[in-house]
């Protein structure tokens, strides 16, 4: 479901940006998150381009 | 030694610019009498180290502490500011006169929950009020919060993610509710095509119809129209006939009359008579020349006899033989034979002739009554053609009646039949434009199905192409990729709901295990442990031999001891990054032994963590000023 790449991504953003800074957090997770879409939805279209 | 400077401007009852020194590792007591701004002060710092504030709970938490902006500018004047410099770090915090921020440090809002301790706090008013729920703990300030948060944001991905899916679904809905118009037009348009053919079938079908009978009533028309012309025909030729009959009737008149006349103007009687008269005359006469030749006969017998004599004689002349008297020769005698032959010959000639007047004379008459019979059987025959004359003109003017009367019966069929043709073509023309109106509808109307089909047609088309996280992608693939990146925000909210779980139990076991500490470390020992369930975040307070004790039976002194183990155990456990704690006023509370207990305790905290911990107290003794004093 998740992969160990994503879970250390989430957990080095959690851990690492400063609890006062809430918005840096949420703008980080949803880099992340951005990042995630954007792998599957690369990998989605290799899946079509190879899917027979 | 390090120093942390707060310079304040019209905070609260702090008129003007006021200035502050901390120093770090050390107890920073803040002494003056009341009344003299140590609220102020306390609020001017710990504003500036918890702005911004987002959270609903810890705005109200704020509002509690009085370090919401509306509490922190001093009422006489426009605008103020809490300025904060310690290690290198400058944290500014401005308002302007309506209430605005001119300028926002970067504060920890967590620290209004788990560094400042004063008799607002929400330990304390808990605690005074017997509120056992510190759930706040975990979600407020433990990591799990940021785990909450960042599952929250993952959430928020996954909601929009399901709305993009929903929409897609949706669409998909339409594009089946357009295909379900599309199969219903097609069905119509199917409909109409048979409706059409059907109508064309019928028109070709009342074409052929009306062609036949068009056709039949033409020929019943042609042969109205030969009957018509064949009975004038017989009309005319009987009435020429009964014309050209009374013509004869008329001249069989005319001619019986000139037969009439004819008969009248034969006297058979004098005919008769005359015959007889003459018959007579000519008997008489062919008597006497019957005699004169007789006599002649005789003498020419005579002469012959004298003739022969003398031939036998051989005598050329002679005597008589017949008179004996005279002397005779053969040359007189054959004059005289010749003479007597030419006179009998003219007598015989003349009785011929009598009797070929007598014969005349007899045939006249029969000539006559032959007349009078061929005038009578003439007339007889005129009569009798008159009667039959009579007779066919009658039947003829019987033609004539019939052939009119078959002839009016024709006419008026022939009309009846043009009529029924003229009716005919005028109903032929009213269901044809009928049936080429409902025609033209039809084809109206398929023309308006095929065109709705082709804007269905190309709407499905157009809603199988859409556009997913900035791609456009077929229908399909979009629904996929929403699944897949649905799955794996549902991943990510899981792992973090996990993670979460972890840290409030984690945290709270590192929290209860610090309250233990700083109790033991304050000496606290009317209690055996003071912790927060993990099970129901509810905070259980047991008295030596493990006897749970609510919360309303404990004593306020009591109540405040809890609370600054708390507080501390808080600051400690989540809050370690933020170098400030503040206690307000709250260890006024306690006994002088117990107090200095705290003061020393927390001195060793600050000097354990590098922390700068400020104490207001009371002094009914000290200055005018607000002074403050490291410990």
């Amino acid at each position: 479901m998740l992969s160990q790449e994503d879970k250390s991504a989430l957990e080095r953003i959690i851990k690492a940006t400063p609890d006062r800074d809430r918005a840096k957090l949420q703008q980080q997770i949803r880099e992340q998150l951005a990042k995630m879409l954007e792998v599957l939805v690369e990998r989605g279209a290799d899946d079509v381009q190879s899917s027979p | 030694m390090s120093r942390a400077v707060l310079e304040l401007r019209n905070i609260g009852g702090l008129k003007g610019n006021t200035r502050f020194e901390f120093e770090r590792g050390r107890v920073n007591e803040v002494e003056s009498a009341n009344a003299m701004g140590k609220t102020s002060l306390i609020r001017g710092l710990a504003a500036v180290l918890s702005a911004p504030l987002s959270h609903d709970e810890l705005i109200a938490e704020a509002a509690n502490q009085g370090v919401l902006r509306d509490s922190l500018k001093n009422i006489y004047e426009k605008d103020a500011a809490s300025y904060l410099r310690y290690d290198g770090e400058v944290q500014e915090l401005e308002l302007r006169a309506d209430g605005s921020f001119a300028k926002l440090p970067q504060g920890d809002e967590r620290f209004l929950l788990g560094g400042l301790l004063t008799p607002e706090a929400k330990i304390i008013r808990q605690l005074l009020g017997g509120d056992t729920d510190f759930s706040w703990v975990t979600q407020r300030l433990s990591f799990a919060r940021r785990y909450a948060e960042a599952k929250m944001i993952a959430d928020s991905e996954l909601l929009t993610a399901e709305r993009n899916l929903e929409q897609l679904s949706g669409r998909q809905e339409a594009l089946l509710e357009q295909d379900k118009i599309i199969e219903a037009k097609k069905a119509e348009r199917k409909e109409l095509n048979r409706q059409r053919d059907e109508l064309a079938q019928r028109l070709d079908e009342k074409k052929r119809e009306h062609v036949e009978r068009i056709k039949r009533l033409d020929g019943e028309i042609e042969t109205q129209e030969q009957r018509l012309g064949e009975y004038q025909a017989v009309a005319r030729r009987a009435q020429r006939e009964v014309t050209r009959i009374e013509e004869r009737l008329a001249s069989n008149a005319e001619k019986g009359e000139q037969l009439a006349n004819q008969i009248g103007k034969i006297d058979v009687e004098r005919i008769r008579q005359e015959v007889i008269a003459n018959v007579k005359r000519i008997d008489d006469d062919i008597a006497a020349r019957r005699s004169e030749a007789a006599v002649l006969a005789g003498k020419r017998s005579a002469f012959a006899d004298a003739k022969s004599v003398l031939a036998q004689r051989g005598e050329t002349s002679g005597l008589c033989p017949v008179c004996e008297t005279s002397t005779v020769s053969v040359g007189f005698l054959d004059d005289k034979l010749s003479q007597l032959g030419a006179e009998l010959r003219q007598i015989e000639s003349a009785i011929r002739d009598l009797s070929g007047e007598r014969t005349r004379w007899l045939q006249r008459e029969a000539s006559a009554s032959r007349q009078i019979d061929g005038l009578r059987q003439e007339l007889k025959r005129l009569q009798d053609d008159n009667k039959e004359l009579n007779t066919r003109k009658l039947q003829e003017q019987r033609n004539v009646q019939s052939a009119t009367k078959a002839l009016e019966q024709a006419s008026t069929r022939q009309q009846e039949l043009e009529g029924e043709r003229t009716a005919l073509q005028q109903q032929t023309g009213e269901w044809a434009a009928e049936i080429h109106d409902a025609l033209q509808k039809i084809e109206a109307r398929l023309k308006g199905v095929g065109d709705e089909i082709a804007t269905h047609a190309r709407r499905i088309q157009e809603a199988s192409i859409v556009e997913v996280y900035g791609e456009r992608v077929t229908f399909e693939e979009g629904r996929l990729r929403l699944g897949r990146w649905m799955n794996k925000l549902n991943g990510v909210s899981e792992y973090l709901d996990e993670r979460r779980h972890d840290h409030e139990v984690r945290a709270i076991a590192e929290f209860n295990a610090g309250v233990k500490k700083v109790m033991a470390d304050l000496g606290f020992t009317e209690f055996d442990q003071i912790a927060i369930d993990k099970q129901d975040n509810r905070l259980k307070v047991f008295r030596p031999g493990f006897v749970p004790q609510p919360l309303e039976s404990l004593s306020t002194s009591e109540r405040y001891s809890i609370a600054i183990a708390l507080q501390i155990a808080l600051k400690n456990t989540y809050l370690p990054e933020v170098p400030f704690f503040i206690v307000d006023e709250v260890v006024v509370s306690y006994d002088e032994e117990r107090k200095e207990k705290i003061l020393d305790y927390l001195g060793k905290m600050a000097d354990d963590n590098n922390l700068y911990v400020v104490v207001t107290r009371l002094s009914p003794t000290a200055g005018a000023e607000l002074s403050v004093r490291a410990r």
